[in-house]
């Protein structure tokens, strides 16, 4: 809306001591704007984010108002995320949150410590406010619709009876038919933000490491019920990069935000717990190998696993089998007992997952459950870039040729 | 060897397929009537279509194999690969017969190819509902060009008749050359060789303008990875999205 800020964070390129142009959107402006590239289906929905003007309460304002024109001058239906501000007052917030998909408040760093240092203006405790607002305004909202659905349903088991008066041919009306619909949605209480909410912080602008990074994650997703944790690499914008880095070679942090992502949605979609992940006295991600492989190569007492057999909890463990490869194993092994190559035309890569698998009881040819050559198998460039039959045929051909007992040649391989 | 031809509309594959149970006999292929390629050995049974029989079609497969199996099916036969008749015919007589836990079978070779089909086809149609820009053209009419790898429109005209409401459009395939036109919350389709729009408004200009800048300005060059961005945004595509030619 604006990229003009009273806000000096040493981070953003909005940051009032930056020396740049500033322009702000007229409300009117920016929902002409966004409802002419929706109808040229340039975009989907818009995400609103703001520098803030004057004033928290000023510029929450003008964002309300460019979104009430869009949903109600306009009739836009799409999708709405709204960057919220803190310290926005309660009921503006409340307005904002009746208009939109999904709010946001960003946390901005890892720990009030680093907010302090490079956003000295920010106050930890009105973000957390403003999220804990979110969080029982959306259970309220929850509430609320329960009480309608309820409501609504009583109602048609008595209207089932009557004859419906929208009905071309009187007394033909069920459940499902159009018009009945579409006075079931009357009364239907406004939705709050449906799509939750979701925060972000910077990634290596401060030195917190990753196990306290996805502790902080894990509590956000359990204290204040948000949907998403985003993590964004720190990058210098503006005329001077005045953070000292945290990363030691100065460059952006990007394998490390993607390490962070895998971690998070094992957080989410797998059962995983940070402690799983990481431990106080190795508190970094690996950039070689995933978490979910690392995590594995600890536990390989609970592998092989046999793929006919195991619970969905269990599959989605394997590293290279996700929510999606398990549930088309659990629906194809329904009618057939699955092997190597049913797998493969399942369409599931085998790259990562061959390793920690039984089909039908036996492993794959040519591999050996064994925690060095696995590592080996997993991390190698060569591993990574052959198909599995090479890494076999090349296994083969050196156990043929091997003078020497096969440790010595494991770590051989592993040295080189 | 035993050919049946039919119209090349999808009723008339059903047709095809309801003819197969009829006379209790399985065709090596299915063509459609100018399609073919006629040879000596074949025998060749011409399908009518007949409103009646694949109405039954329809209403056995959303019976027997419900209705995802129906849109998988609809879905596939907007697949530009030839062959394609012969493939859903093997699917939907696994199906009939052996029930819909047959369709659950994803490794079976019967049923494998259409898996593979539908996925293929609904990342087009996701593409496509992505990345169909619109022009507006006077008195009113936004209009879009697409060059699909299947053929599609049938399948995203729902979705935009939904998104536009009563909006007026009209998305022309340039590759299978149909054309969806849409009114009023109507929509139906038309063939259409060679369709040109008219030029676009002079606002329009403006805001495929103002849509470019935005595009330029939000990409952060630290973060480009090429990879990716093809993986998401196919080069073939290029040519009709207005952002990518400034």
């Amino acid at each position: 809306m604006s990229n003009d800020c009273i806000h000096n964070c040493a981070y953003c390129i909005n940051r009032a001591s930056n020396d740049q142009s500033r322009a702000s959107f007229e409300p009117h402006e920016l929902a002409k704007l966004v409802i002419e590239f929706y109808r040229r289906n340039y975009i989907e929905g818009l995400f609103l984010s703001s520098g803030v003007v004057a004033n928290a309460d000023e510029t929450s304002m003008r964002m309300t108002q460019a979104i009430h024109l869009l949903r109600n001058n306009y009739g836009f239906n799409g999708y709405i995320h709204a960057k919220v501000i803190p310290a926005t007052s309660s009921d503006i917030l409340q307005q904002l949150g009746l208009l939109v998909d999904r709010l946001s408040i960003n946390i901005e760093l890892p720990s009030s410590n680093s907010l302090k240092q490079l956003a000295p203006s920010k106050s930890p405790d009105n973000i957390f406010a403003g999220m804990k607002q979110i969080r029982d305004s959306s259970n309220e909202n929850w509430q609320n619709l329960l009480e309608w659905k309820g409501r609504r349903e009583s109602r048609r088991s008595q209207e089932l009876v009557a004859n419906c008066s929208n009905c071309e041919v009187r007394g033909t009306c069920t459940g499902l038919d159009a018009c009945y619909k579409a006075k079931t949605t009357l009364g239907r209480p406004a939705r709050f933000a449906p799509a939750g909410q979701a925060t972000q912080m910077i990634i290596g602008a401060s030195p917190e490491s990753d196990l306290e990074i996805l502790r902080l994650t894990e509590a956000l997703y359990a204290k204040y019920r948000l949907k998403r944790v985003f993590f964004s690499a720190y990058l210098p914008v503006g005329d001077i990069d005045i953070i000292k880095r945290a990363s030691h070679d100065g460059s952006i942090p990007l394998l490390r935000e993607h390490r962070l992502y895998q971690s998070d949605w094992l957080l989410r979609f797998y059962n995983f717990s940070v402690d799983e992940l990481l431990t106080p006295e190795a508190p970094f991600l690996d950039p070689t190998l995933d978490p979910k492989c690392l995590w594995a190569l600890r536990n390989l007492d609970r592998f092989p696993i046999e793929i006919n057999r195991a619970s969905f909890d269990d599959l989605i463990r394997v590293p290279g089998i996700g929510t999606t490869g398990a549930r088309k194993i659990i629906r194809a092994r329904k009618s057939a007992h699955l092997s190597f190559d049913s797998l493969a035309a399942l369409r599931i890569v085998l790259k990562r997952a061959q390793w920690f698998i039984t089909c039908k009881g036996k492993y794959r040819d040519g591999l050996r459950f064994d925690h060095d050559l696995i590592y080996h198998g997993l991390t190698s460039e060569e591993a990574r870039k052959r198909s599995y039959r090479d890494i076999v045929s090349k296994e083969q051909a050196s156990r043929q040729l091997s003078l020497f007992d096969e440790s010595f040649h494991r770590n051989l391989r592993l040295a080189s | 060897m035993l050919i049946y031809t039919y119209d090349g509309t999808f009723e008339g594959f059903l047709c095809c397929v309801f003819q197969s149970y009829l006379r209790r006999e399985r065709p090596a292929n299915i063509a459609t009537t100018n399609g073919l390629q006629y040879r000596l050995e074949q025998e060749l049974y011409p399908v009518q279509t007949v409103d009646e029989q694949w109405q039954r079609v329809r209403t056995g497969i959303h019976k027997k194999l419900g209705r995802l199996a129906w849109e998988k099916v609809r879905a596939c036969f907007c697949a530009s690969n030839s062959g394609k008749e012969l493939l859903l015919y093997h699917y939907l007589r696994q199906g009939f017969s052996r029930g819909s836990v047959a369709l659950d079978d994803i490794s079976h070779p019967d049923i494998l190819p259409i898996e593979d089909l539908y996925r293929s086809v609904g990342r087009e149609q996701q593409h496509m509902i992505m990345f169909a820009r619109f022009e507006k053209v006077p008195p009113g009419v936004y209009c879009a060009t697409i060059n699909p790898k299947h053929n599609v429109v049938p399948l995203i005209m729902d979705h935009f008749a939904a998104r536009f409401n009563i909006q007026q459009f009209i998305i022309y395939d340039e590759v299978h050359h149909i054309a969806g036109i849409s009114e009023d919350g109507q929509w139906y389709l038309s063939a259409a060789e060679g369709l040109r729009f008219p030029d676009a408004d002079v606002d329009d200009h403006d805001y495929q303008h103002l849509w470019q800048i935005f595009y330029d300005a939000i990409a952060i060059p630290e973060r480009h990875n090429e990879k990716r961005r093809q993986q998401f945004m196919p080069k073939r595509l290029h040519k009709n999205i207005c952002e990518l030619h400034p």
